[in-house]
């Protein structure tokens, strides 16, 4: 590190590291960019000074002053930079839309060089096709981080559509429900390997995979129970021995499931808490090697593994899919109202207090379609899913209020929305099988989609978004991919 | 009892204890050494700042002092936003000072330990700087753009997403 600059005029007086500190705390994000760029002493005090600035700034920023937690690798700055992405104008100027036909992997088996990869033959590792074994190579690769991943299928009308509930990501693999059962494709950084088939879990009709945020677990339900598992053991954690829900989100050890009631003729939501991971259990990679064993039944799992009853039961919700999010402090829920205003609950999910409650009676359409909760920020789509509402969680300010459609054009219905795991983009799954990724922190609207014709009308398939590592603190921009299982 | 307070210049300054005491270093000298007839010598600050400095606290004299440690305190401390100053702490931040004086006032905050009135430098500061180019921030603290090109061009490729910023 060089030394710090020297002053022009001794006489001057020079302001120490602990004094521009709580200077740098009170500028805003402009000011510091600026600053930034003031001499290599200020730009070093601003990046090390993680917990010292950055942390006290976001904190100031946060609900209630709690503070969320990190992803790994994740800086208290780049939180706050966060912010600041999310606070800038969201105009038509801003986001135009740009389109990106999604390139396809046609190898069925084995493993695959990331599209990236085989631009530049000489980067590229050979590769056994048929058993997926990568031979050595001393050249260094780019590393890839996985972002999201979704199964492209037909639903009962022959429409083209990209299922957000039957695919997680985890640290190093794509656990996905294809054809009723759970399949998983490891993910190297730099290869996909072989589609491998799970057999151990059967959790009734209709399965589903729900996302686990900030949580090294995900839950598969079904309409028999629900089966929580460790991403990186394969154990099972934790079951709930219940009739079928119609979704769920677990933030956390929190799991929030909404299930019908036929009694009540309404949707109630309940909470369970998962015990902490546990270290035996029911491990896959203890199971012999060989052909797959007939489907286990629930009997099969140990009596050890917990089962779990709700430690909350939130009755009188509305009954519609995709109205119930968590983030690491709050819960937010749409509760089911006589009237066309269907008030949207906010509480804090450690005591259940409330937090907040959003009436938004003032909607172009008035029915709340989906809700996200990011760390700092609410977002609410309305009508067919284009009507987009940004909520700051630590004031309940509007931010931001627009019809995705006159930002980028008509696309059709949302289907669903997710966040990005860096929560820098917002991921629109669009009628007719189409992902948008509206990049907040890029300004970017880019629409992927797979060109519809004769020969893939039946084509099912994996899309998988991915990308580098981050470089000169940006990220490049995300790939897609999407391999395909079968065009039956 | 009074206080007696000597600045860098030899000028003396003769204030109670309860305005001496808006300081942490002087409310704990004050504890150490108990009543004392003889001038604190406070070798870092100028005569025109020590002045100016017990002029704040005379005036905030009755205000309740911030606890430090607490988390609650922290946090409400931390929920202050740069524009949230009371009317006489502006104007008093205000009147003939320039760049050095404030910064001479921050320093002599930072060396008394008077919280309130270094955050209000702080945020003196902080407000300053919106609006103002890089070069000009310079000029505000006086530093050089000790960057290489290549070192700039990095710093420049990190803040592309928010050019328009």
């Amino acid at each position: 590190m060089p030394p710090p600059p020297s002053p022009r005029d001794l006489e001057w007086p020079v302001l120490p590291d602990d004094v521009m500190v709580p200077i740098f705390y009170y500028m805003d994000m402009r000011s510091i960019m600026k600053c930034q760029r003031g001499c290599v002493s200020w730009y070093a005090m601003l990046v090390d000074h993680d917990e010292y600035l950055w942390k006290p700034k976001v904190r100031a920023i946060c609900p209630q002053g709690l503070l969320p937690r990190k992803r790994k690798g994740e800086l208290w700055k780049d939180i706050y930079q966060l912010y600041f992405a999310w606070l800038r104008p969201m105009t038509i100027q801003h986001f135009q839309l740009t389109t990106h036909e999604v390139t396809h992997l046609p190898l069925p088996n084995g493993a695959t060089v990331l599209p990236n990869l085989l631009a530049d033959a000489k980067l590229a590792h050979p590769v056994d096709g048929c058993n997926g074994m990568i031979h050595g190579s001393t050249v260094e690769h780019p590393e890839f981080e996985l972002l999201a991943a979704f199964i492209a299928s037909r639903d009962d009308d022959g429409k083209a559509v990209l299922a957000a509930r039957h695919a997680v990501v985890c640290s190093d693999r794509i656990v996905y429900l294809r054809m009723g059962k759970l399949h998983y494709i490891r993910f190297t950084g730099k290869y996909l390997m072989q589609e491998e088939t799970d057999c151990t879990i059967f959790v009734g009709d209709e399965p589903r995979i729900d996302p686990g945020i900030r949580s090294n677990t995900y839950a598969v339900a079904g309409s028999e129970c629900t089966v929580f598992r460790d991403m990186d053991t394969d154990a099972i954690c934790a079951i709930i021995e219940d009739e079928g829900t119609e979704e769920g989100v677990l933030c956390g050890n929190l799991y929030a499931a909404q299930a019908y009631n036929p009694e009540l003729m309404r949707a109630s939501l309940e909470l369970f808490a998962l015990p902490e991971p546990v270290k035996t259990g029911y491990d896959i990679d203890a199971m012999p090697v060989g052909p797959c064993p007939p489907l286990c039944s629930m009997l099969d799992i140990p009596a050890s593994v917990p089962r779990l009853d709700p430690i909350a039961v939130v009755d009188h919700i509305d009954d519609s899919l995709n109205a119930v999010i968590l983030n690491d402090h709050f819960l937010a829920y749409r509760t089911w109202s006589s009237d066309r205003i269907h008030p949207i609950i906010i509480v804090r999910w450690k005591d259940r207090s409330e937090y907040a409650t959003l009436l938004l009676d003032d909607m172009d359409e008035n029915l709340v379609l989906h809700l996200i909760l990011s760390r700092l920020h609410l977002i609410v789509l309305c009508g067919t899913g284009h009507y987009v509402y940004i909520y700051e969680l630590a004031t309940m300010k509007r931010l931001h209020s627009f019809n995705l459609f006159e930002l980028i054009g008509d696309l059709g219905t949302i289907d669903w929305v997710k966040l990005s795991p860096d929560e820098n983009a917002i991921i629109f799954g669009v009628d007719g099988g189409c992902l948008l990724w509206f990049d907040i922190r890029n300004r970017r609207a880019v629409l992927y989609f797979r060109p519809s014709h004769e020969e893939n009308t039946e084509e099912r398939g994996l899309w998988i978004v991915y990308r580098g590592i981050k470089i000169n603190g940006n990220y490049p921009p995300e790939q897609v991919v999407c391999r395909i299982f079968d065009t039956s | 009892m009074p206080v007696i307070l000597q600045a860098s210049d030899g000028q003396q300054f003769t204030i109670s204890k309860p305005v001496a005491e808006r300081s942490m270093l002087l409310k704990n000298m004050l504890d150490d050494v108990g009543e004392n007839e003889q001038a604190i010598p406070l070798p870092n600050v100028s005569g025109p700042i020590l002045a100016a400095v017990i002029e704040y606290c005379e005036h905030h004299k009755d205000e309740a002092m911030p606890a430090a440690d607490e988390d609650d305190k922290v946090f409400e401390a931390s929920k202050k936003k740069p524009d949230d100053i009371d009317q006489w702490d502006a104007d008093f931040m205000k009147q003939g000072k320039g760049n050095e004086e404030l910064f001479e006032i921050i320093l002599a905050a930072n060396y008394l330990d008077i919280k309130p009135l270094l955050d209000l430098g702080c945020k003196t500061v902080a407000n300053m700087i919106k609006g103002k180019t890089p070069e000009q921030i310079r000029e505000m603290f006086n530093i050089e753009n000790d960057f290489t090109p290549d070192e700039e061009e990095q710093i420049r490729r990190e803040n592309e997403w928010a050019a328009d910023a």
